[in-house]
């Protein structure tokens, strides 16, 4: 039983973190790709939105971390020693973009003196997606060698590759996206109608990015793929995928925020849902076939279910603060529509 | 070139020294902040108010550096010590998970107060900020328990190979938890103190005109003060525990060679290894015996009773725990006149003698906090779980460990270097802050004059 709440409570920090730190990272990755003109007000308006929350969103990377390496200590072994550089990287980008987004909102003056904060956050808010991207299709690829004979087999082989890539790309895509679809709510009544079609471009973008993902599994023989293509739980989520993506793209610039959001939310966890269903109960899937499974690896029960009741204790305190703090800020309120809201 | 075991332990000093600056920060300086804010909304002084705004831009920054160095810390560990963390982590995980929920409470009370300014109840603002101070404060003192554990391990049985026998509750209440958690929120309330009352001794200096000053000297120094006169104290208290559960510790703090009753207690000193012996300290007759086990006839174990092969590198960690107890002495003695200052010779704290002290000793706390770690840590080698798991045993295999600590390094002294930029900034722009503006006055203080 606690092992079955432990993976529910994994998978759940997952979904939170992709929706919500991922909007928090496709804030730099939409300034990156935004027209140099007008990168200065989408960072206002970006900033004003991320500025309370991002703290908070961030911890559930700390949370998902916390429960694999107490309760799946093979499988944090594998992702630690194979996966050691994606997971450097990844871990690079996520100092320089949270100091160089705190840095760049506090310093105050010149405003030309943010120059390298900027370049920082931005940078970062690509690596990040890029990297997690590339560690979650090496997970399942297959490409963990038992038996290793160099460092290159050791620890590039598993994660470089085009799957990988076009998996790393699509997330940060994917991320780019949430962030403009969240962003829309959050504009100006006059700057409503461009940010939506910001939002309608990165939707477009998904999808040859997501067939690049499935052409690239294809061409390399990822071993979950055939099932999957066989299942019907993929074409559910296919389904309710695409369904909330169109109803998405009407509602985009209406005053519906929280449906916009849920439906934006619905699409992460379908996506999610199905990569996770295609390969659990597999958490790492080794050269030549053998692989290590959730169930496998766990821990023993004493420490499952104690974390399990952790885990549910703090989520009774940390789920009504989470609320108040989304409703406190993410609703719409007089105090600050129409102009960033002053750092401190 | 420098070996991986090397590299790899550098690699991880250098983060947890890095982390456990912000960390010290992060536990103190919202309680600061608070009572700063508690000051403004009972008597409306304007400058209690901007003393509130500048400490909490001040929790702002610190906090985003702690976050992003703390999420480091968490994948380093695995990442330089997997086995390490393939034994261990189903044991102390406890700490961890409950350390996540207390970085999850910190982190919305810090959004909601940072920002809630006229969004929610004066009243509930400020209990908000007091939720920062006490979730920073449990989170830190949460996770000293994973350490407390490598240093007396319970709450399972190891056949050598393997843990059998779990008990992640009985892991988390391991018998060092208490000394060293203690301890350490002693030494973060001690060192910010006095780092935050120099900051303002030196800008009380600059801008004799500016009152927020001296409101906040006096908050930090009293806070510090208190602190600097408890830690002698409970540093006993950890010390006696060390002799008891790592003797051999404590004979490296002391340089102790040789097994003796009425052991002395070594002030300064050059110990070397090889000869085991020491050059040039001062010996406190039977003083050693004392601290450790309150009896001057008490036997301390030396060294020569552990095998070579199990000995701390006996230089570091006599070295740093001098160093540690030195400023803990200069600190409680500043902290004594600090506290005499405040109650009975206010025209003190003006004078140069004073101010000066306070200025030199903004570092010291710190350094205080790194020495003290470094005692804990070098003095827990070769165990990464004492007694049970040899840190060389739990070396990644991952070739290449310098080039991860090149870059770890280079990035850390780049964001410390700009944080300190930062807040000189700040700092220089410190009488820029303004009084509160109507309507937070109309908001918080309804129907009360200003
Ligand atoms: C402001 C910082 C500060 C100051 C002034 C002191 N300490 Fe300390 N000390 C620490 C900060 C610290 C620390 C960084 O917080 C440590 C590291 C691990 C721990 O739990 O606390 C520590 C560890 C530590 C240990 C090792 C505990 C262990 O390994 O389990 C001992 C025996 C002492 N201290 C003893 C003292 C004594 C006798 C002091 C007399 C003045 C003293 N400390 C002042
Ligand atoms: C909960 C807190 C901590 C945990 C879980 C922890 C864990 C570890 C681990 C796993 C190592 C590597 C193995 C070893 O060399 O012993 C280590 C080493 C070290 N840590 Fe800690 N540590 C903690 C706190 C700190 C802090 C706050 C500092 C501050 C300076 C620190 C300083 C060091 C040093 C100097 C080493 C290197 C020791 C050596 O190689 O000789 N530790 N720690
Ligand atoms: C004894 C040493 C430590 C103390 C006293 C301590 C304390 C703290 C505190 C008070 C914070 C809040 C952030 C802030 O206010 O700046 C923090 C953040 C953090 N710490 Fe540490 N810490 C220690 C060691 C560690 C270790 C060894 C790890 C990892 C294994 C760790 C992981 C984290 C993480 C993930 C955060 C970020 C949480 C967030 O985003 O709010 N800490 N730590």
């Amino acid at each position: 039983m606690g092992e079955l709440i432990v993976i529910a409570f994994l998978v759940l920090a997952l979904i939170a973190y992709v929706i919500t730190g991922g909007a928090d990272f496709g804030v730099g990755i939409l300034e990156l790709a935004e027209r140099p003109e007008r990168r200065d007000e989408l960072r206002a308006v970006g900033e004003r939105a991320i500025a309370p929350v991002w703290e908070a969103n961030h911890i559930w990377i700390i949370v998902a971390l916390v429960i694999v390496f107490v309760g799946f200590p093979q499988v944090h072994v594998q992702m630690t020693t194979v996966l050691h550089i994606p997971l450097l990287l990844m871990l690079v980008g996520i100092i320089l973009r949270g100091t160089a987004f705190t840095f760049r909102y506090y310093d105050i003056g010149e405003g030309e003196g943010r120059g390298p904060w900027t370049t920082f956050f931005r940078g970062g808010s690509v690596m990040v997606p890029m990297m997690f991207g590339h560690m979650v299709a090496a997970m399942s690829r297959g490409r963990f060698s038992a038996e290793p004979t160099s460092v290159y087999d050791a620890y590039i082989h598993p994660w470089v590759g085009w799957f990988p890539f076009a998996t790393g790309l699509f997330v940060t895509a994917l991320f780019a996206w949430i962030a403009a679809v969240f962003l829309v709510g959050e504009e100006r009544a006059e700057r409503k109608a461009p940010a939506a079609a910001r939002a309608r471009r990165w939707t477009v973008l998904l999808v040859p990015l997501s067939g690049a993902v499935t052409l690239t599994a294809w061409l390399e023989g990822v071993p979950w793929l055939v099932d999957a293509l066989r299942s019907p739980l993929l074409y559910g989520v296919a389904i309710l995928a695409l369904g909330s993506t169109l109803v998405l793209w009407r509602l985009l610039d209406s005053e519906r925020l929280w449906t916009v959001r849920a439906l934006a939310g619905a699409v992460v966890v379908s996506v999610l849902a199905g990569y996770w269903g295609a390969v659990y109960p597999t958490a790492v899937q080794l050269e030549g076939g053998a692989s290590i499974g959730w169930h496998e690896a766990a821990a023993p029960s004493a420490t499952m279910n104690a974390l399990a009741v952790t885990l549910i204790a703090a989520s009774l305190l940390i789920l009504p603060g989470l609320a108040w703090l989304y409703r406190l800020f993410k609703t719409p309120n007089p105090e600050d529509r129409g102009g960033p809201v002053q750092p401190s | 070139m420098m070996d991986d075991f090397t590299a790899a332990r550098l690699t991880m000093a250098t983060s947890l020294g890095f982390h456990i600056i912000l960390a010290a920060i992060g536990m103190v300086m919202p309680f600061l902040m608070a009572a700063a804010h508690r000051r403004w909304l009972k008597t409306g002084d304007p400058d209690a108010y901007r003393l509130t705004r500048m400490w909490m831009r001040g929790v702002a920054i610190f906090f985003a550096t702690g976050a992003v160095s703390g999420t480091a810390l968490s994948f380093e560990l695995g990442i330089l010590w997997p086995t390490f963390m393939e034994h261990a982590g189903p044991i102390f995980g406890m700490p961890f998970s409950l350390e996540g929920a207390a970085f999850f409470v910190e982190a919305i009370a810090l959004g909601i107060y940072m920002y809630g300014w006229k969004r929610i109840s004066p009243r509930v603002h400020w209990w908000v900020g007091v939720v920062v101070g006490i979730a920073g404060l449990s989170s830190g003192i949460l996770v000293i328990s994973a350490n407390g554990w490598m240093n007396s391990p319970t709450g399972f049985t190891w056949d050598g190979t393997v843990a059998h026998d779990i008990d992640p509750v009985a892991a988390l209440l391991n018998p060092a938890w208490a000394t060293q958690s203690t301890h350490m929120v002693l030494a973060s309330f001690e060192a910010v103190g006095f780092a935050v009352a120099g900051v303002h001794a030196y800008l009380m200096h600059r801008h004799p005109m500016d009152r927020i000053h001296g409101h906040g000297l006096r908050i930090a120094l009293a806070m510090g003060a208190i602190a600097a006169l408890l830690q002698p104290l409970n540093g006993h208290w950890a010390a006696q525990d060390v002799a008891e559960r790592q003797p051999a510790k404590l004979a490296a703090m002391e340089a102790h060679f040789h097994t003796e009753a009425n052991a002395p207690l070594l002030i300064g000193g050059i110990p070397d290894e090889e000869t085991q012996s020491v050059s040039w300290g001062i010996e406190v007759p039977s003083a050693l015996s004392v601290l450790a086990f309150n009896d001057p006839n008490a036997e301390v174990q030396g060294l020569e009773e552990f095998p070579r092969d199990e000995w701390p590198p006996v230089l570091i960690v006599h070295f740093a725990f001098q160093i540690m107890v030195g400023i803990g002495s200069w600190l409680a003695l500043l902290g004594l006149l600090g506290l005499i200052a405040l109650r009975w010779k206010p025209h003190w704290i003006k004078a140069a003698w004073f101010r000066r002290s306070l200025v030199l000793s903004i570092p010291l706390g710190f350094v205080a906090i790194e020495a003290g770690w470094v005692v804990t840590e070098v003095g827990r080698q070769p165990w990464i779980i004492y007694g049970i798991m040899r840190t060389q045993d739990a070396l990644t295999p991952v070739p290449g460990q310098v080039w991860h600590l090149v870059a770890f390094t280079a990035l850390y002294a780049f964001i410390g270097l700009s944080t300190l930029w930062m807040w000189r900034k700040q700092l220089q722009n410190a009488s820029a802050v303004g009084p509160p503006s109507e309507a937070i006055e109309a908001w918080a203080r309804p129907g009360r004059d200003g």
